[in-house]
């Protein structure tokens, strides 16, 4: 079930908010971050919150986890995969980008017949890919990977899937065009970035929109944490410049001030 | 009454007053040449010192937000901010510098208002008719637009200084027709850059827009004065300067809430910490 204006909510509020109501349906949603960012709990709670809080039946299709270490690693969440699967509203499926790759070949055969079934089966409105860093492995070079990339995306398009497309990025700094090393971003409608920073000698973690196509968004860097009940969103790292390039400073009062003065002029208005 | 009903009572004020003056005692040669006073220096211009430094203080606020955001308005703001600051101190220190006289003075101080009413027109109107753009080179725009306004604000005073500019001020006649045409327009200028601001505020509800166009208002409101008057030191003379210290005032109560809005969200965070 999606919102009146489409939208496909993540089920966690603060993020729902700063996505303006949620990713819009049917797009393709590329998730960027470092190995232990938390992506494949986001994507997980996107996929249960989306069953258990919205109805919406789910696929997680995965190359990198057996079925048992993920159903052990949703549990210490509180999140029983196997009894959504009991309902019909996921499925967890372990397989080969082979097999998804050899689907190219032609109608009929390979990976795509795989969700097919599955589509058959539960009619699922979202879908997590962990990961296209996988996927990617096994394609020769990075024109093949675009194809490759494009023709999945479409695919899960006209089967009116919402999905996360999980990407490990070890570096995400700079420009945009560095998120995936490949080229592969500007194929997706949305990107996110899940990135851990160094702050005064503790680890924390950072959250950013870096894109979302046809849709208003907060462009706030927001602080998350991976607790017991999965991602919690924090507040805007609005004290701090420089956390994406890896050199974070502490704003000073005076300098948090002037850019909170300049924000209207700019047709920005800040919640205070 | 709220903070923001209570601000409009001094420019309220200000405007009735110069209804009155203009009603009665317009031109000002009706009035007795006695009841004019100006304050012994150094105090003579400190009533430019207060939106000098508001002023200021705003130009490098936008120089900030401009690095931060890249967005062009912002650098349009913070460079009309700087010469804005400027047109109110040059004549200050040229006047204790050089012996400069009323004409020079009175042409730096017209042409500098004149340039910053223009960058500020300059943003209004980018606000009208387009959305914010944004600089790919923020650092490099913003050191050649702040060099070039203080290069600019150099040039009229140099152009004025070496008698280039047509004449300003004649003595024992008083301004020229062509320093009112500029005073003139730059009223115009601040005065829709005023009106749009406060617009964009209507939209935003954001008080800094209000306070910041209240400031361009008591401004405009300043130069009327200016306009209007005949002696320095009479009636119109004070009310312009008391207009340009609550347009300090407006400015400065911009630059407040901004902390204030900084301080609030700390608090917040501590608590929810």
């Amino acid at each position: 079930m999606t919102t009146a204006d489409n939208r496909v909510k993540t089920g966690i509020p603060e993020f729902d908010e700063m996505l303006s109501g949620g990713f819009l349906e049917r797009d393709a949603v590329m998730v960027a971050g470092t190995a232990g960012s938390g992506k494949t709990t986001l994507g997980l709670q996107y996929l249960v919150n989306g069953a258990t809080k919205y109805g919406d039946a789910g696929i997680y299709l995965t190359f990198e986890q057996m079925p048992e270490q993920l159903y052990r690693d949703a549990k210490s969440f509180g999140w029983d995969l196997r009894a959504l699967e009991e309902e019909d509203h996921l499925r967890v499926v372990c397989t080969s980008p082979d097999l998804i790759l050899a689907s190219g070949e032609g109608e009929g055969e390979g990976g795509e017949n795989l969700l097919d079934s599955v589509i058959k089966e539960i009619h699922p409105r979202r879908i997590v890919i962990d990961s296209m860093s996988h996927f990617a492995m096994y394609v020769d070079n990075e024109k093949d990977l675009r194809r490759e990339t494009y023709r999945l995306i479409m695919y899960l398009k006209t089967k009116g899937l919402s999905s996360l497309l999980l990407f490990e990025a070890p570096q995400l700094m700079g420009a945009v065009g560095s998120v995936t090393e490949t080229g592969t971003s500007f194929l997706v409608d949305s990107i996110l970035i899940m990135k851990p920073v160094e702050i005064e000698s503790s680890m924390r973690k950072v959250l950013a929109v870096l894109k979302l196509r046809g849709s208003d968004h907060d462009k706030n860097l927001r602080e998350y944490k991976i607790t017991s009940s999965g991602v919690v969103l924090g507040s805007p790292f609005s004290d701090y410049e420089g956390l994406m390039s890896g050199s974070p400073r502490k704003l000073t009062r005076m300098a948090m001030a002037a850019e909170r003065f300049s924000q209207p002029f700019t047709g920005k208005r800040k919640k205070d | 009454m709220n903070p923001r009903q209570l601000g409009l009572l001094p420019i309220l004020f200000i405007s009735g007053a110069l209804v009155v003056l203009v009603s009665f005692f317009y031109p000002e040669t009706v009035l007795p040449k006695g009841l004019t006073y100006t304050l012994p220096a150094p105090f003579s211009y400190s009533y430019s010192y207060f939106p000098f430094l508001a002023a200021i203080v705003m130009s490098y606020f936008f120089a900030r937000g401009f690095v931060s955001s890249h967005s062009v308005s912002l650098a349009t703001l913070g460079v009309g901010s700087l010469v804005m600051g400027a047109g109110f101190l040059v004549p200050q220190i040229i006047v204790y510098l050089l012996p400069a006289s009323a004409n020079e003075l009175t042409g730096i101080s017209s042409l500098v208002f004149l340039f910053s009413g223009i960058l500020f027109t300059v943003f209004s109107t980018l606000r009208l008719v387009t959305s914010d753009r944004t600089a790919s080179r923020p650092i490099g725009l913003l050191v050649l637009g702040y060099a070039g306004g203080l290069v600019l604000v150099g040039l009229v005073t140099v152009s004025a200084a070496s008698n280039i500019l047509p004449p300003f001020f004649a003595p024992g006649k008083g301004p020229t027709l062509f320093r009112e045409e500029v005073l003139a327009v730059s009223i115009v200028l601040y005065t829709y850059s005023s009106l749009v601001i406060m617009r964009s505020y209507l939209g935003t509800r954001d008080d800094i827009l209000y306070w910041f166009s209240l400031g361009l208002a008591a401004t405009a409101l300043a130069f009327l004065g200016v306009l209007l008057g005949t002696f320095p030191g009479g009636p119109y003379s004070w009310l312009s300067r008391v207009s340009l210290v609550v347009g300090g005032f407006y400015f400065i109560a911009a630059l407040r809430i901004a902390y204030k809005a900084v301080d609030s969200s700390r608090n917040i965070r501590a608590t929810t910490a």
